[in-house]
C-alpha cells in the first residue's frame, strides 16, 4: 500500500494533533522520542520515510486509537509502515533479537526462542489450567521479590480490567484467562512514574511484553518480572459478547471460564460447556493480532500456556535467571511436572508466524 | 382568546423567555411551556456570562419575572407537550401538567415545607448538579419562577408509602394549606397558530471517557458543576472547592473538548467551552489572588467579536496558562489529587500535572426528551439531535414543518447572545405566522 493510501485508510487525515496518541502510550513515557502523534504529523507533511520513524517501539496496545478523539487508526497506520519498512530491507527480528539479547539467557530453540527451562507444570490451586501463574504470583510476593503485581480481573462480567494490586487475594481472584487484550503495561506505566514503585511483577501477553521490554531498556532502575501468556490471537469483547450470544446462546458475562483449545472456542457455564469453532469469532479478533507473530511470548522471563502440555498442566518457558528464579519458588511447594509436546508448540508457533507474515505482505501490498 | 393569534413557546429558558416576551410585547398571546418546575433554564444555573463577566441570574431573573407576570403570557411550568395536531395557524395542542402537590395559587414559596421535609438534604439537587442536596419537598433554587415548591413524587414519603410521621410534617408546617397531596396529573388544550421550540441543552456526563476518571476521581467535576461551585449561591457559597475532603482548591485544570469534536461521540464543537473556561479561570482569580488555572485545549475557536481578545485577557491580565494538549488522562493519587498525563503538544514533552480540581468542559447536548417532542411535533432532527431548519441560509429558524420554529441551543450550540438573537428571530417568524392568520380571518 504506499503511504498516501495508508493514510486515507487508516484515517490519518482526520487528526487534530492533541496529542491524545502520545499521552496515552506507554512505550512513549519513556522512549522520548517515540510519538503516535508526531509520526502521524510527518505523514501529513509528506516528510515520512518507514524506514527511519521509530515504528518498532510500538507495542500494538491500541490504547492510542482507543481514546482517539479523531478515529485515527494508528496500530494499522503502523503496521502499514512496518510493511513498507520491510519491504525495504529492515527486519523485524532484528528489534526482538536485540531486546532477548539484553534480558534473556538460556539455549536458542528456533520456534519457541530463548529457554532455560521447558516443562509441563501443575500447582494445586485452581487456575486456567495448572494454576502457574496465580502461583508464581503470589510466591513471588509472599516471598518479597516484587512490591506490586499486575493482574488482569474481570469486571462487568468477562470484560477484562488490569489492576496493579499488592494483595494475594486479588492476585487470586485474577485467575483464568480473559482472552482479551487489558492494558496492563498501562497500570505498569502508572506503578513506575506515579506510585514509585521498584519492583513490579507483571502479567502480559506476548505484545505487551515487547513493549515491557523497550520499557525496562529506556528505563531499567525498575525491577520488572515479566510472565508472559501463550497467545495466538485475542478479543474485543464488545463483539465478542454479542457474537457468542448469537452462536452459543449464552451470555459470555455470565461465563465461568472461557478457552480456546485445538481450534475451539469454549465457554463453560452454569455446569455445561458450549462449543464453536474458532474460526466463527473471527470477526471478533483484536486488528493487531492477525500481524503478530509471537506465540509464546518470546521476550518473557517466564512464559505459560496450555498448548503443549496434557490437560491440567500449564507449559513453562523460562527464560531469564529472574524467570528460574520465580519458577524456583514453586518447585519444592508441590509442583508437579510432567513432559512437555515440543513440537505441539512449534506448530502454533508456525502457523501464528505464517499469518502474521502473510497480513502483513497483505497490508504492504506485495 | 383566539388560538389563531396565540404562540406555544417550548422551553423556559433564555431563548424561550425571550421569544415569548418578544410577541408579548406586540401584543400576541404566548403560552410558555417549562419542563421542570421553574422557568430561567441553563442560564440560571451559571454564575457569570461571558464576555461581560456579568452576573447571569441578576440579568436573568428580571426577565423570568417579566416573563411570568406578563399579561400576554401564561407560563405552564412543570408541564410538557404530549400532542400536536392541525397545521399552521391552527394547531391544537395538548399539554400534560404533572402535579406538584403544591396548589400554585396558595404557595408563597416561604420554604417551610422544605425544611420540615423529613427527607430534607437527602438527595442530590438538580439545580446545583449533584453537588447539593435537596428534600423530597424542595424548591429548585432561590430565585425560581414560580417561586413555588414541589413534592418530589418518586421519593416523597407520604406518596410512595402513604405514610410520613403521624401525618406529613411539609402539611403542617405550611401555614397556607398549600400542600395538596391529592393533586393529580392536569391535561390542557391549547390553540395556538405558531409554535417555537426552544428545548436546549444537556450536559454529556462523560462517565464512559473512563480515562479522565469522571464519577470515579472525586476532584474530577464537570463545567456546569464548576459554575455552581463558584456561585455564591451554590452549594459551597461560591468556594471552590477539592471535594474529597473539603479544602480550598488552589490549582485548576480545565479540559476542553471532552466528549466533543470526538467522533465517536459528539463530532460537533460545543461552541462556549473555550469562552466558559477563560471566564472560569478568570472569576476563579477574582475570588482568590493565589489562584492558578490551566486550560487544556487541542484549538482554541475563539470566532465571535472581541472573543479573541477576551481570551488574551484571560492570559495576560488574569494569568491563566493554556496548554496546548488533550490529555491522555487522569489518575488520581495518594492525596486524591487528580494528575493529568499530558503531552505539550507545541515541544513534544511528555509531563504530568497535579492539581486540585479538573474541570472538564464536556459536550453540551440537545436537551432529553427532544426525539420524543420530535415526533410529536413532526419536525425533523439531524443526525446529533439538533432540530434541523428548513434551510441554514435563508429560513435559519424554521424547522421542517411550516408555523414550527426553532432558538437557541436546540438548533445547534451557541452561547447566550446567539441564543436570545435566535429567539427573536423565531419571534419575529411566528409573529408573522399569525398576523397573516389573523388578517385572513
Amino acid at each position: 500500500m504506499e503511504i498516501e493510501e495508508l493514510i486515507r485508510e487508516t484515517k490519518v487525515y482526520n487528526c487534530v494533533e492533541c496529542g491524545e496518541c502520545t499521552a496515552n502510550c506507554p512505550v512513549s513515557w519513556f522512549e522520548t522520542d517515540y510519538s503516535p502523534r508526531a509520526i502521524a504529523k510527518r505523514a501529513l507533511e509528506g516528510l515520512i520515510d518507514a524506514r527511519e520513524e521509530k515504528i518498532w517501539s510500538c507495542m500494538s496496545c491500541e490504547i492510542c486509537s482507543d481514546r482517539c478523539p479523531s478515529a485515527v487508526d494508528y496500530p494499522k497506520f503502523i503496521w502499514g509502515l512496518r510493511a513498507e519498512a520491510l519491504k525495504s530491507g529492515i527486519e523485524e527480528e532484528a528489534y526482538v533479537s536485540e531486546l532477548e539479547q539484553l534480558f534473556l539467557n538460556g539455549e536458542r530453540d528456533e520456534d519457541i526462542g530463548i529457554v532455560r527451562e521447558m516443562t509441563a507444570g501443575k500447582m494445586s490451586i485452581a487456575g486456567q489450567d495448572g494454576g502457574i501463574v496465580t502461583s508464581l504470583l503470589t510466591a513471588g510476593m509472599e516471598k518479597g521479590l516484587f512490591e506490586s503485581a499486575i493482574v488482569v480481573h474481570r469486571a462487568d462480567g468477562f470484560k477484562a480490567k488490569a489492576i496493579t494490586t499488592e494483595d494475594v487475594e486479588a492476585i487470586i481472584k485474577a485467575k483464568g484467562s480473559k482472552y482479551q487484550f487489558a492494558p496492563t503495561v498501562e497500570r505498569m506505566v502508572e506503578a513506575i512514574l506515579e506510585g514509585g514503585k521498584k519492583s513490579i511483577a507483571i502479567v502480559a501477553l506476548p505484545c505487551s511484553i515487547y513493549g515491557i521490554r523497550r520499557i525496562q531498556k529506556a528505563y531499567p532502575e525498575v525491577e520488572l518480572y515479566s510472565i508472559g501468556l501463550f497467545c495466538f490471537e485475542n478479543f474485543y469483547y464488545e463483539v465478542l459478547k454479542p457474537l457468542v450470544s448469537e452462536l452459543l446462546g449464552v451470555d459470555l458475562g455470565l461465563a465461568d471460564k472461557i478457552d480456546v483449545k485445538k481450534g475451539k472456542f469454549v465457554v463453560d457455564i452454569e455446569g455445561e460447556s458450549k462449543v464453536c469453532e474458532v474460526g466463527e469469532i473471527d470477526k471478533a479478533v483484536r486488528a493487531s493480532c492477525v500481524f503478530c507473530t509471537d506465540f509464546t511470548a518470546r521476550l518473557a522471563d517466564i512464559s505459560v500456556g496450555s498448548v503443549g502440555s496434557p490437560d491440567g498442566f500449564s507449559t513453562v518457558i523460562t527464560r531469564s535467571k529472574k524467570g528460574e528464579e520465580l519458577f524456583g519458588l514453586l518447585k519444592g511447594d508441590g509442583l508437579e511436572t510432567t513432559s512437555v509436546d515440543r513440537d505441539e508448540i512449534a506448530k502454533l508457533v508456525s502457523l501464528k508466524r505464517k499469518r502474521g507474515v502473510e497480513e502483513l505482505e497483505k497490508l504492504g501490498g506485495v | 382568546m383566539n388560538g389563531n393569534k396565540c404562540v406555544l413557546v417550548i422551553g423556559g429558558g433564555v431563548a424561550g423567555i425571550q421569544a415569548a416576551l418578544d410577541l408579548a410585547e406586540q401584543d400576541f398571546k404566548v403560552y410558555l411551556v417549562e419542563k421542570t418546575s421553574s422557568i430561567g433554564g441553563r442560564m440560571a444555573q451559571l454564575d457569570k456570562t461571558f464576555p461581560t463577566n456579568d452576573c447571569s441570574i441578576c440579568i436573568l431573573a428580571p426577565k423570568m419575572l417579566e416573563c411570568f407576570g406578563h399579561e400576554n403570557i401564561t407560563v405552564l411550568s412543570y408541564a410538557e407537550v404530549k400532542e400536536v395536531s392541525g397545521e399552521k395557524g391552527d394547531f391544537t395542542v395538548k399539554v400534560r401538567k404533572k402535579p406538584r402537590y403544591v396548589d400554585e395559587e396558595k404557595c408563597t414559596g416561604c420554604s417551610a415545607c422544605v425544611d420540615a421535609c423529613l427527607l430534607k438534604d437527602r438527595f442530590l439537587d438538580e439545580f446545583d448538579m449533584g453537588l447539593g442536596k435537596r428534600g423530597a419537598a424542595y424548591l429548585p433554587f432561590a430565585q425560581a419562577v414560580p417561586r413555588v415548591a414541589v413534592i418530589d413524587e418518586e421519593r416523597c414519603l407520604f406518596i410512595t408509602k402513604g405514610k410520613c410521621g403521624k401525618a406529613p410534617a411539609c402539611k403542617e408546617a405550611c401555614e397556607r394549606d398549600a400542600i395538596d397531596f391529592e393533586q393529580k396529573e392536569e391535561e390542557v388544550e391549547l390553540h395556538v397558530g405558531a409554535i417555537i421550540v426552544a428545548t436546549g441543552l444537556d450536559v454529556y456526563e462523560p462517565y464512559e471517557i473512563e480515562e479522565y476518571g469522571y464519577g470515579r476521581i472525586e476532584n474530577v467535576i464537570t463545567g456546569l458543576q464548576y459554575e455552581r461551585m463558584i456561585n455564591a449561591g451554590g452549594p459551597t457559597g461560591g468556594h471552590l472547592v477539592r471535594l474529597s475532603d473539603g479544602k480550598p482548591a488552589k490549582r485548576l485544570a480545565f479540559i476542553l473538548c471532552v466528549g466533543s469534536r470526538d467522533l465517536k461521540r459528539c463530532p460537533y464543537c460545543s461552541s462556549v467551552c473555550c469562552m466558559y473556561a477563560t471566564k472560569s479561570g478568570m472569576l476563579a482569580r477574582e475570588h482568590e489572588e493565589d489562584m492558578e488555572s490551566f486550560v487544556f485545549y487541542t484549538d482554541i475557536r475563539a470566532f465571535g467579536r472581541g472573543f479573541h481578545e477576551y481570551i488574551e485577557r484571560g492570559m495576560e491580565e488574569y494569568g491563566i496558562n493554556f496548554v496546548r494538549a488533550k490529555p491522555g488522562k487522569i489518575t488520581e493519587n495518594a492525596n486524591k489529587s487528580p494528575v493529568i498525563w499530558y503531552e505539550d503538544t507545541l515541544t513534544g514533552e511528555l509531563k504530568r500535572m497535579e492539581v486540585d480540581l479538573v474541570i472538564l468542559a464536556t459536550a453540551l447536548m440537545p436537551s432529553k426528551g427532544v426525539e420524543e417532542l420530535a415526533t410529536t411535533l413532526e419536525v425533523e432532527l439531524d443526525e446529533y439531535g439538533f432540530l434541523k431548519v428548513k434551510d441554514p441560509l435563508y429560513a435559519p429558524v424554521d424547522t421542517t414543518r411550516e408555523g414550527i420554529f426553532v432558538a437557541g441551543f436546540a438548533q445547534s450550540p451557541k452561547d447566550i447572545t446567539d441564543s436570545v438573537a435566535q429567539a427573536s428571530g423565531a419571534a419575529g417568524r411566528a409573529g408573522e405566522v399569525i398576523s397573516f392568520v389573523s388578517l385572513k380571518s
